[in-house]
């Protein structure tokens, strides 16, 4: 839903210029630019599982039986893949950078507060809504610049520890166990019958 | 340490307030990176892969890996610049309250033209300003979809169908597998459909049964590594 959403956007852009203007989806395009790693990582695994599933299913260059092996295994792939990478990115965001910030661990930068603070008190509303994807009417009356500064810098330490985890993630969940889940799954689709070694 | 830390990620984290197309596209390249050279180092502390060979698929696998981060980088890089390119030749405008359509357009030609300070109200510099990310955000979305999930693994599969060729022709010139096998089975039928490395042929080596098929070790793609 989300993507599609971002690929109608763009692509009306080229062909309906009369989708321009429009409040709705000026703030829907508008929260893009708070797209997590997290959301990245499942538009990513989500297209690929359609897209690169069907590039295997019909790939010209193998007969029938290995395209049919290599697009079970890329599916199967994909899926554990972005499981993994979307648990990581989620883990690393919610449970570590965003309390890292919420708890006072880490200081909102004073710079940061200080750039808040130059705007008008309606900007910071809407820049609030803007961030959160909120319509304009559920915005609090009031947003200082210290929340602001707050919620903003408490995202962007969400994203960089999910992409922390992330990496941590290659190690204690891509290596050891895609292969493994990956066999398990083709053993069961296969049984006995599997061919050797086809596709890759 | 600790205050060494903090620091990286406070500045990591401003960044990515400021940039977040630029911060997204980086950490995918350095996810996909990690994911590639763990692959490399599976490789290395593999001991069921002989020596000779291990050479072989580590090159390959660095070759690809660097092969697909430029094709990422350069796809997403590109689309970015066209997310950007959409907003300022006004094929993507944002609404702004209280502004006329005109008015806009005409806010968007003065911010880029004086990105820094370009004279407008606060409310439709910050607006725009959002735009510009999201747009870049979005589009280098859709560049890194397409890098990882369209251009890659046609690249695969057709690098995969021509280093089948050239090799296959060569060993059957040579015929120099005939050493690995068991003298006494060399009379059963031996395909060569060389897709997969070496499993086929460690299992003769462990269980000394002649593989109906035996394969050469020519791609050995992990596909997404994000």
């Amino acid at each position: 839903m989300f993507l599609l959403n971002i690929i109608k956007y763009i692509f009306w852009g080229f062909i309906k210029p009369v989708v321009n203007f429009n409040p709705n989806l000026t703030r829907q395009l508008s929260s893009l630019s708070a797209l997590s790693p997290t959301m990245q990582r499942l538009s990513i695994g989500a297209t690929g599982l359609v897209l690169q599933t069907s590039i295997d299913a019909t790939n010209p260059n193998v007969d029938k039986s290995t395209q049919k092996y290599s697009a079970i295994r890329t599916a199967v792939k994909m899926v554990v893949t972005t499981l993994g990478g979307i648990f990581f990115r989620f883990l690393g965001q919610k449970t570590i950078g965003e309390p890292l910030v919420n708890k006072g661990i880490l200081e909102v930068p004073k710079e940061l507060i200080q750039k808040m603070a130059k705007l008008t008190p309606e900007v910071r509303i809407r820049e609030f809504c803007d961030f959160k994807n909120l319509p304009l009417e559920k915005a609090p009356k009031v947003v200082s610049p210290e929340m602001l500064a707050k919620i903003k810098f408490a995202g962007a330490v969400g994203w960089v520890c999910a992409v922390g985890a992330a990496v941590v993630s290659v190690f204690v969940w891509d290596m050891p166990f895609v292969n493994k889940v990956m066999n398990f799954v083709l053993d069961k689709v296969y049984g006995k019958n599997k061919p050797e070694n086809k596709g890759h | 340490m600790i205050n060494f830390s903090k620091n990286l990620i406070t500045r990591l984290a401003t960044y990515a307030i400021d940039n977040p197309a630029s911060f997204l596209k980086r950490t995918a390249a350095l996810n996909f990176s990690v994911g590639s050279v763990g692959l490399i180092i599976g490789m290395i502390i593999n001991k069921n892969i002989p020596e000779k060979e291990k050479r072989f698929m580590i090159i390959q696998e660095a070759t690809e890996g660097v092969l697909d981060l430029g094709v990422f980088l350069g796809c997403a890089t590109a689309f970015e610049k066209i997310g950007r390119w959409l907003v300022k030749t006004k094929k993507l405008v944002p609404h702004i309250d209280n502004f006329s359509k005109e008015q806009v357009k005409d806010a968007i030609t003065k911010f880029f033209a004086n990105p820094n300070k370009p004279g407008i109200s606060m409310l439709a510099e910050s607006k725009i300003r959002t735009w510009v990310k999201a747009a870049e955000v979005g589009a280098g979305l859709i560049g890194t979809i397409i890098a990882f999930n369209v251009i890659t693994p046609l690249i695969r599969n057709y690098i995969a169908s021509k280093l089948e060729k050239n090799i296959g022709k060569k060993m059957d010139k040579t015929q120099t597998y005939s050493p690995i096998l068991p003298a006494t089975k060399l009379n059963q039928p031996i395909s060569f459909n060389k897709n997969d490395p070496f499993a086929s042929f460690n299992s003769a080596m462990t269980t000394g049964k002649l593989p109906q098929r035996a394969y050469l070790p020519v791609f050995t793609s992990t596909g997404m590594r994000v």
